[in-house]
């Protein structure tokens, strides 16, 4: 779909879209957590893998990979430079982001490939499924994620690490 | 393991820090194996996106496929560049 799209085919496009459309929206606003800050990073997103779709190259990954790459990184950005930042920031501070890792169970559908994620993730220490639900769902930076869970930084760095290498073992990702 | 190497995860999960984010692209130029590990943790990160799956306003689809009718795909490109995005 990826190679179609690269060559202008709107259709091919659309499937890919309707394919993805849920995972790539659900991470946006698990991050930006604002239905009209979603919507405009979902669009900059799509228009960005039309445009770069031919610059795709399969050896670097997934196109799934490749996209929710994208649309994290993006979602983050936007959270970042947004000058509500803190008042968000303060909010959650105070709730310690435990409401964040609460979000993350509920109302997802039970599907087999969710279920091995969700396996995944209760395979980690607490320490590092929070360290990484909070960078990876909460957006925040490792410093914050270190100030919400009281933590070194140093300590932080490495339980985001040992949770994804965790996560990676428990799935058998191979690159 | 050295310090610096320590990054590989925050790196793939957008969490470093300007500065640190600087110096872990000049260090991963030049190491294989946190290449490796962030081609294996960007396929891992990705597979979190499913627990997050949401449905996208019914509209969103169809203003996004008339943007890109607007938008022509870049060409392929003729030397290598890493990371698009």
């Amino acid at each position: 779909l990826i190679t179609l799209s690269s060559r202008g085919h709107e259709e091919a496009f659309a499937e890919l879209y309707d394919r993805t459309s849920q995972r790539i929206y659900g991470i946006i606003l698990r991050v930006l957590r604002s239905p009209d800050h979603a919507a405009e990073v979902m669009q900059e997103v799509y228009v960005e893998v039309w445009r770069q779709s031919a610059r795709y190259s399969q050896g670097r990954g997934s196109v799934i990979a490749w996209m929710t790459t994208m649309a994290h990184r993006r979602a983050v950005d936007r959270v970042r430079s947004v000058s509500s930042e803190v008042a968000r920031d303060e909010r959650y501070a105070m709730h310690g982001g435990d409401r964040e890792i609460d979000q993350v169970w509920d109302g997802v559908e039970q599907r087999l490939d969710v279920e091995r994620v969700r396996k995944g993730m209760a395979s980690l220490t607490p320490i590092q499924r929070e360290a990484l639900t909070l960078a990876y769902y909460g957006g925040y930076t490792q410093s914050q994620v270190a100030q919400l869970l009281k933590l070194p930084l140093g300590t932080v760095k490495t339980r985001i690490r040992d949770g994804l290498i965790g996560l990676r073992d428990a799935l058998g990702v191979e690159a | 393991m050295s310090e610096i190497h320590s990054a590989v995860g925050s790196y793939v999960v957008n969490a470093l820090d300007p500065d640190e984010l600087e110096e872990f692209e000049a260090h991963l130029a030049v190491c294989p194996t946190c290449t490796r590990e962030v081609q294996e943790f960007t396929e891992t990160a990705a597979e979190l996106s499913l627990l997050a799956s949401a449905t996208p306003p019914a509209a969103l689809r169809g203003s996004i496929l008339a943007a890109i009718s607007e938008v022509r795909p870049l060409p392929p490109e003729s030397f290598g560049r890493d990371r698009t995005c």
